[in-house]
């Protein structure tokens, strides 16, 4: 990364530019070199790294479908990204969106019982403002205890994530169980399903994908809320102020901003996208809530997030990377001798490479535009590098 | 927590593990070995698609890995026709390795635990060449059991009467523990719900049949589905069973009942295994501690969905495996331990419940 980093002629471009295609070259950068440590380890295991690579790819590209079921398993991560990186911003690690994510898919369950006789899109459209309040109530718990009480978020959210397993239970035991089975049948602990016009309708039929890949209109949806949290941060105010506590809540607070307000927001803000996290597996794939759904999405999106450098738009790219390898899984036991926990430590390896390069090529564009502001004004050392960060973060 | 936070320590471990274990390679399937090996029926192609923990949980898929060996054994079907997934962690692509391997031709594909039932009753139809087996399943239900499609003509769910298993083993447990002069046993569920709650009730009514008066503490790992795969919690549990007072715990738990077996041993008390014979299956540290195993013959069901596949009698619907069926027994692997007045009373008991003299409740 540095020698190419270093090699462009930066006097001639934009500050801006440079910073792009600087933390593209370093993403790339890592990108290359966890693929060469995964590749150590397939050779030390006795097999050949292109063969490895080439069944990921080859069965992860093989047909429309097989792209429509990466999109679909990028979708949730996206939503659970996002809802990650909108309170990092403001200095909060919400942990906890596995746990709202969770709420949101019991009340979005409610919803779609309950209000089984709207007709059409109405109902659709109800079950997800569902979800999203799920989500949010339960976020604004840690929320409320923070700014009120200073209960660290991470603790609280931690162990609301327990309690939030515990709720899908009552729930499928209690209220939203299924008790229509014939007798003696064995049944799952499950919803009953929900009327078709609560679902999302599926999209990659028009682009080829059979609907065994559960390509839905929330893939769109999730693009359009990565653009909705980039104008969050980048334009509104709020944005502002959210950088602002996450950079120097000291410094906001002396700005005048309410840090408290600021927090709850973003805390109920990350909770709306965490509560559209499970509509994917609910909406779109089993058409009801089912005891053994798919848990620690919102663990895998800290990943995400992390890999997509907390950019709306990085987030979606790296989603889309993290459902490439792991559909991988199911080509390496297919083609290859090589276990399918390989793809687990290659996206261990992937996350590591992104963080440590990206904050080398962080810090050697800081110095680099401290130096350049050092020679337009003639002093050295007074540029403050933290407005850079500030851009950037 | 995250596998992904776990795995920035593991590569380096990694590293080290496999440049010591890189000597034993395996030969590739299909190799040059074809000419010597016994006539195998090469016209079947049969693919599992395994639950959560995957082969080596020495319980629940690894008893279905051993119906599929010994149908490779009969020569039922080729090894290199037969092709295996696991799932991920939290098993969300199950519904994309019964696809990957429907799309690569098997002839049978076997889910490996109720939870394939939603994805086979959903995608089933697009196959119409392809046979579907579930253990545990309820895809058939259809939309009686809130599922989407009726009228399957292509898959077979395979269930068992679990709870008259969990009978003997209990009359097994209260014997025992009335020998000793013990007065509470225990059972370890994994996963709350309706299946695991029919292994608790045949224990409790197996114990209570042979004695009333000894107590049955109960507890399970957890409300989500890693409840099978959480061995740490299986041992923290049974370690508190057994220090109020429990001298034998039931464990069914599919993987996690491996730290129920190290607080057997460390509490130098008795436990029984579950689905396989698991006396065969640990260390020799913990086999004087397994007393009996309830045996749920998922191999028996694998094994049979293949040759039946094989001669074309696999019939769609439901395939129920109960005492008299043999799909559920008690193992006799711990002669110590399984004296002859045990097997004598519990095979006593077997035959009751296949005459129909005892009923045997599947609800706690």
């Amino acid at each position: 990364m540095s020698a190419a980093a270093t090699s462009l002629p930066s006097r001639s471009r934009p500050p801006w530019l440079d910073a792009f295609v600087g933390q593209g070259l370093a993403l790339l950068f890592a990108f290359a070199i966890a693929v060469a440590v995964g590749s150590l380890i397939i050779i030390l295991y006795g097999e050949n790294p292109l063969t490895v690579y080439g069944a990921m790819l080859s069965f992860g590209f093989r047909d429309a479908t097989s792209l429509g079921n990466i999109l679909s398993i990028a979708t949730p991560l996206i939503f659970a990204a996002l809802a990650v990186s909108v309170c990092f911003k403001g200095g909060l690690f919400n942990i906890g969106v596995e746990g709202q994510f969770l709420v949101g898919m019991v009340t979005a369950s409610w919803a779609a019982l309950a209000f089984d006789f709207l007709p059409g899109l109405t109902h659709m459209i109800v079950v997800l403002v569902f979800a999203c309040i799920g989500g949010m109530v339960y976020a604004a718990v840690p929320g409320i205890l923070k700014v009120t009480t200073g209960a660290h978020e991470v603790v609280t959210t931690i162990m609301m994530n327990q309690i939030a397993i515990s709720i899908v239970k009552f729930a499928l035991d209690g209220p939203l169980r299924f008790t229509k089975a014939p007798p003696g049948q064995n049944v799952d602990l499950r919803t009953d399903i929900f009327e078709s016009s609560a679902l999302v309708p599926d999209l990659g039929h028009l682009f080829g994908v059979e609907s065994s890949a559960h390509l839905s209109w929330l893939f769109p949806i999730a693009i359009v809320a990565s653009v909705f949290v980039w104008f969050l941060i980048k334009r509104m105010r709020l944005g502002y102020e959210a950088r602002a506590v996450g950079s120097s809540a000291g410094s906001a607070r002396a700005g005048g901003i309410s840090i408290g307000s600021v927090q709850i927001k973003l805390f109920l803000i990350s909770g709306a996208l965490a509560g559209l996290v499970g509509m994917q597996q609910v909406l779109a794939e089993r058409g009801a809530l089912v005891q053994n759904y798919e848990a620690q999405l919102g663990f895998t999106g800290i990943a995400v997030a992390f890999l997509g450098q907390n950019n709306p738009i990085g987030i979606v790219f790296a989603a889309i990377l993290w459902a490439f390898l792991s559909r991988g899984e199911t080509a390496l036991q297919i083609e290859t001798d090589v276990p399918r926990e390989f793809v687990i430590i290659l996206q261990g390896i992937l996350i590591f490479c992104v963080v440590v390069v990206y904050q080398i090529a962080k810090r050697r564009l800081a110095r680099r535009e401290l130096q350049r502001a050092g020679a337009e004004v003639g002093l050295r050392d007074t540029a403050a590098p933290s407005d850079l960060a500030l851009e950037e973060g | 927590m995250p596998k992904w936070l776990r795995t920035l320590v593991v590569p380096l471990a990694v590293l080290a593990l496999v440049t010591a274990a890189c000597g034993d390679d395996a030969p590739p399937p299909g190799g040059d070995g074809d000419g010597d090996t016994p006539e195998c029926n090469a016209d079947l192609n049969v693919g599992i698609a395994y639950d959560i923990g995957g082969i080596g949980d020495k319980s629940f898929n690894d008893a279905a890995n051993a119906g599929l060996q010994a149908a490779i054994d009969e020569g039922l079907v080729c090894e290199e026709n037969a092709a295996s997934l696991e799932p991920d962690a939290t098993g969300s692509n199950r519904d994309e390795n019964v696809l990957a391997l429907a799309d690569d031709g098997n002839d049978l594909v076997i889910g490996v635990g109720f939870a394939f039932s939603p994805g086979i009753n959903e995608n089933a139809g697009d196959y119409p060449d392809t046979q579907f087996a579930i253990i545990d399943g309820y895809a058939t239900c259809g939309t009686a059991c809130g599922l989407t499609n009726d009228g399957l003509t292509n898959v077979t769910d395979l269930t068992f009467k679990e709870h008259e298993g969990s009978f003997l083993v209990g009359a097994a447990a209260a014997t025992k523990a009335a020998e000793d002069g013990c007065d509470t046993v225990g059972f370890l569920g994994g996963q709350t719900g309706p299946l695991i709650e029919k292994f608790q009730a045949g224990f409790e009514a197996g114990v209570a049949h042979v004695d009333d008066g000894i107590e049955v503490l109960v507890e399970y790992i957890g409300d989500d589905v890693t409840a099978f795969n959480d061995a740490v919690r299986g041992e923290a549990l049974s370690t508190g069973m057994y220090d109020d007072g429990a001298c034998i715990i039931y464990h069914a738990a599919g993987a996690s009942g491996a730290g129920l077996f190290n607080a057997a041993v460390a509490a130098d008390a008795l436990a029984i295994g579950v689905d396989s014979d698991q006396y065969l299956l640990v260390s020799a540290e913990q086999q004087p501690h397994i007393m009996t195993s309830m045996l749920k013959r998922v191999d028996t069901a694998v094994h049979d969905a293949i040759e039946q596949t094989g001669d074309g009698s696999l019939e769609a619907g439901g395939q129920v495996f109960g005492m008299a069926e043999g799909g559920v027994d008690y193992s006799k692997s711990n002669t110590e331990l399984m004296t002859d007045d045990i097997t004598t009373l519990l095979d006593d008991l077997k035959q009751q419940i296949i005459d129909g003299d005892i009923t045997v409740p599947e609800a706690p």
